[in-house]
């Protein structure tokens, strides 16, 4: 099999969703109120890179003020450093084409939406997480740190316009991957970066059109963390394998994940599971989040712990993933620009609990 | 086996209370070696060290107890000599980020009316050095970013240099005790944290062997 395809990696550059952006009522001063605006919104781009092309259809009628741009989806303020992509895939369940959103220039909600005041602290975001990614694959953000002003530029404008060919020119330089190449391999810790996003699903959702809004971020948790790309053996895991390492109680060698129920434990030790603590995936984790806000599946159990929950449905670049495909080629192809491979996984209580 | 820095984060609570040098290493803390009558609080996933004032006359952290005596009840905020506009609290929290195996610094701070202080008023108390590497390398240095556990913006540190100057610091010598004080002796400087330099001697001269095996679990 093909390292990388570059068929692939084409579509996920290509990858936008049809965004209908609203003015939010609060902000329009004139009648009639301005139509919404159609435009696509690149899979791997960020919501604050369209606002140039946003405000001009909203700029006569905005009141008096300083611009903070943030957007909402059903009155959830999106982070704007999560992929345009990724917030699709993680809050529409069932995709919604076009995806209504509502844009404010006005109130950012500081409280829990960082700001953000324009395309520098998108970039830098972008660049923080490329050295995150390179810490995790190589043990340091030297490739990162060293690269020329030139190139770190030419990198985000890439990017920020879509030009795939002048991105995959200059991250090459970085030797980040390919996944699979030996010379990449030998300079490597092995580790991948991920980010996984869990988001739980209502009771008795069947359907995912019927999976009800989000309307807050608390229910859904997501964080960033290392997968061994080899099992013990050297051996190139699955993306099965991979997810197991990242949600092991969710997985079982003798049924399928899918079917696989999970009996929560009467408390929450790690059991003196110490030695294998950072191994132990996301789960373990979040096991010892203790923080009511930090809603997961865990303390959804705490609080009920006759409910079981199991994995409905993991979704990558807007694709089901099959689990049984290399995890080094899903790495490969479906990353985003910043070297992480983000995750999402959908959540249900069980249907038939063991 | 040694406890490497990431497993003062995953024990839970009550390791801590049976595990004779973490245990050593937290009193020491909290019974004033750093920040006289602050203590180092194990939340399950991250350590926090709260309500650290700032008054502004001073460049350096104070405790509370320098502001109330400690024989007055707590809530005697009459105590107070200095008044309430300059004085800024800060929470600070030590997460152990799985990406970099390093703790991470995150901090955020408000004024006593409650207001959260953006990173004008943070410069203000920040150290000149620290103001230096903010103008030299506004993006890299400290940055608001979400708090991983709450979710909620706070500023961090930038911590990919860390594992470099700790290497240096610890000279192959990561045991816990050491490692997270050497950690916070480095990494609090540039947000005006002190730590004595008698704790990290103490820690440093008491040999080096923290075991799991010492833990009566």
């Amino acid at each position: 099999m093909e390292l990388c395809s570059e068929e692939a990696v084409r579509l996920v550059w290509e990858g936008a969703i049809p965004l209908q952006i609203h003015l939010h009522e609060s902000e329009v001063t004139t009648l009639p109120p301005p139509p919404p605006v159609l435009i696509l919104g690149p899979r791997i781009g960020y919501l604050p890179l369209l606002v140039t092309v946003i405000k001009p259809h909203f700029n006569d009628t905005l009141p008096p003020g300083v611009d903070s741009v943030w957007f909402d989806y059903k009155g959830l303020p999106l982070k704007w450093y999560i992929p345009t992509g990724v917030l699709f895939d993680l809050l529409c369940a069932e995709p919604e084409r076009p995806w209504n959103l509502t844009v404010h220039f006005r109130g950012n909600p500081g409280e829990i939406l960082t700001p953000c005041g324009g395309e520098d602290p998108v970039k830098w975001s972008f660049i923080n997480s490329l050295k995150e990614a390179a810490y995790i694959i190589n043990g340091n953000c030297k490739n990162v740190m060293n690269m020329s002003q030139t190139d770190q530029s030419e990198l985000w404008q890439s990017l920020a316009k879509g030009n795939m060919e002048s991105y995959t020119r200059v991250s090459s330089r970085l030797k980040l991957g390919p996944y699979g190449e030996d010379a990449v391999m030998r300079m490597s810790t092995g580790r991948i970066p991920i980010r996984l996003y869990l988001r739980i699903l209502g009771e008795d959702v069947d359907d995912l059109e019927d999976v009800t809004t989000i309307d807050s971020w608390d229910s859904i948790s997501y964080i960033n963390r290392p997968v061994e790309i080899h099992n013990e053996e050297g051996h190139y895991i699955t993306f099965k394998n991979a997810m197991r390492s990242l949600l092991p109680e969710f997985f079982d060698d003798e049924t399928s994940a899918f079917d696989h129920v999970l009996v929560p434990r009467g408390d929450y030790e790690i059991d003196g599971d110490i030695e294998n603590a950072e191994t132990s995936g996301a789960s373990g984790l979040m096991t010892m989040s203790g923080q009511k806000k930090c809603t997961d599946f865990v303390s959804m159990k705490s609080q009920s712990p006759k409910k079981v929950n199991e994995i409905k449905l993991i979704r990558v670049q807007g694709i089901e993933v099959d689990l049984d495909i290399p995890f080094f080629w899903v790495v490969n192809n479906l990353k985003n620009p910043e070297y992480f491979l983000h995750i999402c996984v959908f959540m249900v209580p069980a249907l038939n609990p063991a | 086996m040694d406890l490497s820095p990431q497993m003062i984060f995953i024990l839970p609570q009550s390791h801590f209370v049976n595990c004779g040098r973490v245990q050593i290493l937290l009193f020491q803390i909290g019974l004033g070696y750093l920040l006289k009558g602050y203590l180092l609080v194990f939340h399950e996933g991250y350590l926090s060290l709260e309500n650290v004032y700032h008054i502004k006359s001073s460049k350096e952290l104070v405790s509370s107890q320098d502001l109330f005596q400690e024989e007055q009840p707590v809530d005697s905020a009459t105590m107070v000599h200095v008044p309430s506009s300059v004085i800024h609290a800060y929470d600070f929290h030590i997460i152990y980020s799985f990406s970099y195996r390093n703790p991470v610094l995150y901090f955020h701070g408000h004024k006593s009316d409650g207001q959260p202080l953006d990173l004008d008023d943070i410069q203000k108390d920040l150290p000149e050095y620290s103001l230096k590497l903010i103008r030299e390398s506004k993006w890299t240095f400290i940055t608001f970013e979400e708090h991983p556990y709450l979710h909620r913006p706070w500023y961090m540190l930038h911590p990919c240099g860390t594992t470099e100057w700790m290497k240096l610091l610890l000279q192959g010598n990561p045991s816990a005790p050491n490692y997270l004080v050497s950690w916070l002796s480095v990494v609090g400087q540039a947000v005006g944290l002190r730590v004595p330099s008698s704790l990290t001697t103490s820690c440093f001269n008491d040999g080096s062997s923290s075991s799991i095996g010492q833990c009566s679990i």
